[in-house]
């Protein structure tokens, strides 16, 4: 990954073993008590990192001395005050130790107040203020904008102090989900795609393994974080062992699997998916990232968990530490560029009956068999990362702008032709408008109750979480003519200048004349997780290890094909049961292959490609035009 | 024989059915399972390489089920086999159907919707193609079927 030319801010921290074993004269320093011994104070470890300090003597207490504060800026103010004696405090009484520590505990330049207010009593003791308390969110000043030439700030993700103070001005609560601050260092951030400039979103994490506070891109969905400087190395997710259970039903967000971590409990035993012997085959290990295909555990108490996966060109069954599977994709090791590598050969695989169908789909077809044929580093993947977050970002403040980028990524890949000059790009429209649009102006709300509502051709396509088209008349010159009218009626709305409103003024008789399919996206498509498995009965499980599209683009691919005798003509499905349909995978689909899967073995459906879709929860034939964006945008093609 | 008499029958009552100009709907709740099966009967649809569209009354369906079925009845009225492909224009509706249609005979293909977050006014389109098996150089045909009502 290069670096560049931007710095940013890094910092190291305190290790928590240093508030382990400074946790009572911290708490004795802070708060005037000492813990030891007390039975009315609690005191435990934070599991980022930091300490939790709670009074319930004070907490509980009836003793009413009035309030110590005006209002909540008095209140702020004599805390940051405090705060700043008690910095001083615990500086003088480390000062002596063998690691020096000169920098404030409480880092006030960071901490910024996101709620203060006040706690009542009980009502048999009136309306009367007990305690206050504030809430500070930690916010690091990133780095400064060239385009802007603003500082750019962040904030540090699950991290933040909260203190509860009590009328009589004792500390009775303090969460201190923090590593002490301990020195800042400048180091470049990664770049991002060619233009260094445009920047994606950064939060920055507390990593307690490494003592660090480090910056990270937040990727196309937001669970996922992408490392932005040498020094960002991402967490390990907290899990609690102690509260094991392994459920044994169907459930639609835990199929489609990935291994987060490689156990050293159990050895991995591993047999052919498709052998119906109970003979194992050699051993053999399957890197971190890995996608695998959970089934049912042999029961709730079992730690390990049956899952077929595909590795190096045939199926396998294996069982795996319930404990090192992880429900998303967001794992990155050295070998992120051979599990990505293994995925596209697993695709190849599914699609070959695709194969010599249409010409435009041979060039899908050889740019996914050319990629396979690489093996990405883990900086590769790392910028590819970027590149897909920042190409295909999905800014739901301008629809057209973003439909417009993702139509142009899709067809560049794949845009069959549909006469000697025209494509299907040419004659097909996706509407950027949405019902929180029409929502937005007290008018158009009228329109869309007066007129589209009522209308049989309009109606309102915008509920649901996936999309619908329309592609026959006569509701297809309606949904024209409506627009072409609503192009004038914007005008007189509040919403004249928003992003529609300029879209629909790019509209004309002429331009619409060529349109032989309207496609419609639900309000709630462009609220989809990354991580999310359905689309209503669409499957957008497209990931390709680390890589994935976002889920609206996903569902757009689905919309063209349904609604067209040209994109993807050739695909088709089939029911659980062996009965015919489209390309709709509701999760009842998976639930019943998956049931099947568990009582007769993989075998029993290996031979069917649609029920491969169905327990992979993904479409091979959108799976296939989807890596073909991903290797577009993150090959920079 | 016996075969014969029974498919005749039914041609005739199909026929009877198809040629009226409503497209009738009748609900019937099936045993539920999972809160499911809410099932509309549709009028049978005629294959016979003339008609070029079906369009339903409006429905009305109160359902408090996650899935809503429209259940329909196909009818091959030609002498040759046909093949089928369906395309449900929504991402919250799925056609399951068979394949073939054999001459003289009936298919039943079902339109499953998914009534979580779609209730209300409904208006969806079900591309119905079909093709003489027997004869490829014939064009494919193309049924839409537009299913249209109000499910509360």
């Amino acid at each position: 990954m290069q670096e560049s030319n931007i710095q940013t801010i890094v910092i190291t921290t305190q290790p928590q073993s240093f508030i382990e074993s400074n946790l009572e004269q911290l708490c004795y320093l802070i708060t005037g008590v000492n813990p030891l011994n007390n039975k009315n104070i609690s005191v435990s470890l934070l599991d980022n990192g930091g300490f939790q300090f709670i009074n319930i003597d004070e907490q509980n207490s009836n003793k009413y001395l009035g309030s110590a504060f005006k209002n909540k800026e008095d209140f702020l103010t004599k805390i940051n005050d405090f705060l700043g004696k008690k910095n001083e405090a615990i500086t003088r009484a480390f000062s002596n130790q063998k690691n020096d520590f000169s920098f404030p505990f409480f880092p006030r330049q960071y901490m910024k107040p996101i709620a203060a207010f006040p706690n009542f009593a009980n009502e048999k003791f009136g309306r009367m203020i007990k305690s206050w308390t504030a809430i500070y969110k930690l916010e690091i000043s990133a780095y400064d904008n060239p385009t802007t030439r603003r500082s750019e700030s962040a904030n540090v993700a699950n991290a933040g102090i909260e203190i509860t103070v009590s009328s009589g001005g004792h500390i009775i609560g303090l969460k201190y989900n923090l590593l002490p601050l301990e020195s800042r260092k400048g180091l470049p951030l990664y770049k991002v795609v060619a233009d260094e400039n445009e920047i994606p979103q950064l939060t920055y994490l507390l990593n307690k393994e490494t003592n660090s506070v480090a910056p990270f891109y937040l990727a196309t969905t937001e669970e996922s974080y992408i490392p932005a400087t040498r020094e960002s190395i991402l967490p390990t997710p907290i899990t609690n062992e102690a509260t094991f259970f392994n459920p044994t039903d169907f459930d639609k967000g835990r199929i489609v699997v990935w291994l987060k971590r490689v156990g050293v409990k159990k050895k991995l035993k591993v047999k052919d998916a498709a052998s119906t012997s109970k003979k194992q085959s050699d051993t053999i290990t399957i890197p971190i990232g890995a996608k695998i295909i959970r089934l049912k555990p042999n029961s709730e108490n079992d730690e390990t968990t049956p899952c077929v996966y595909w590795w190096k060109g045939s199926y396998h069954l294996s069982s795996f530490s319930e404990l090192n599977i992880g429900i998303n994709n967001v794992v990155l090791s050295n070998f992120a560029g051979q599990v990505i590598q293994n995925d596209v050969e697993h695709l190849l695989s599914r699609i070959s009956s695709y194969e010599n169908k249409q010409t435009e789909y041979e060039a899908v077809v050889k740019s996914i068999k050319d990629f396979s044929k690489k093996v990405l580093s883990k900086n590769q993947v790392q910028d590819g990362l970027v590149a897909i977050a920042t190409s295909l970002k999905i800014n739901v403040g301008d629809k057209p702008a973003t439909i417009l980028s993702l139509k142009n990524s899709l067809f560049k890949v794949y845009n069959p032709s549909v006469s000697s000059t025209a494509h299907f790009s040419d004659e097909t429209l996706i509407l950027p408008l949405s019902f929180g649009w029409f929502k937005s102006d007290k008018k158009l709300l009228e329109r869309f109750n007066s007129v589209w509502l009522k209308s049989v051709s309009l109606g309102n396509r915008f509920e649901g979480s996936s999309g619908e088209g329309v592609r026959y008349e006569p509701m297809l010159s309606d949904i024209k003519t409506e627009l072409l009218q609503l192009k004038d009626f914007v005008d007189q709305t509040s919403a004249k200048n928003s992003p529609e409103a300029k879209w629909l003024q790019t509209l004309s008789s002429t331009s619409l004349n060529d349109i032989k399919r309207i496609i419609f996206l639900c309000d709630n498509t462009w609220k989809l997780s990354g991580f999310d498995r359905y689309a209503d009965y669409i499957a957008i499980e497209n990931s390709f290890g680390a890589f994935r599209l976002p889920p609206i683009l996903n569902v757009i691919i689905h919309e063209l094909t349904v609604n067209s005798d040209t994109f993807l003509p050739f695909a088709s499905g089939s029911t659980p049961e062996g009965g015919t349909t489209d390309t709709h995978i509701g999760y009842e689909f998976t639930q019943d292959t998956w049931e099947k899967v568990n009582s007769s073995g993989f075998s029993s459906i290996q031979k069917n490609q649609d029920f491969v879709d169905h327990l992979y929860q993904s479409h091979r034939a959108y799976a296939s035009i989807a890596l073909a964006v991903i290797i577009s945008k993150a090959m920079n093609l | 024989m016996k075969t014969h008499s029974i498919i005749a029958i039914a041609y005739i009552l199909i026929s009877c059915s198809v040629f009226r100009n409503e497209r009738s709907i009748s609900t019937y709740h099936s045993p539920s399972q999972n809160g499911k099966d809410t099932v509309q009967l549709l009028d049978t649809l005629v294959l016979d390489f003339f008609n070029k569209n079906y369009v339903t009354n409006y429905f009305s369906v109160k359902t408090e089920s996650n899935e809503l079925i429209f259940k329909q009845t196909i009818f091959n009225s030609t002498l040759d086999t046909l093949e089928l492909q369906a395309k449900a224009s929504a991402g919250w509706v799925a056609p399951k159907f068979s394949r073939t249609v054999l001459p003289k005979s009936c298919s039943v293909i079902i339109y499953s919707y998914l009534v979580t977050n779609h209730k209300g006014y409904v208006n969806t389109t079900i591309t119905l193609e079909y093709k003489n098996l027997s004869n490829i150089e014939v064009n494919n045909n193309y049924i839409p079927i537009i299913l249209r009502g109000w499910i509360e």
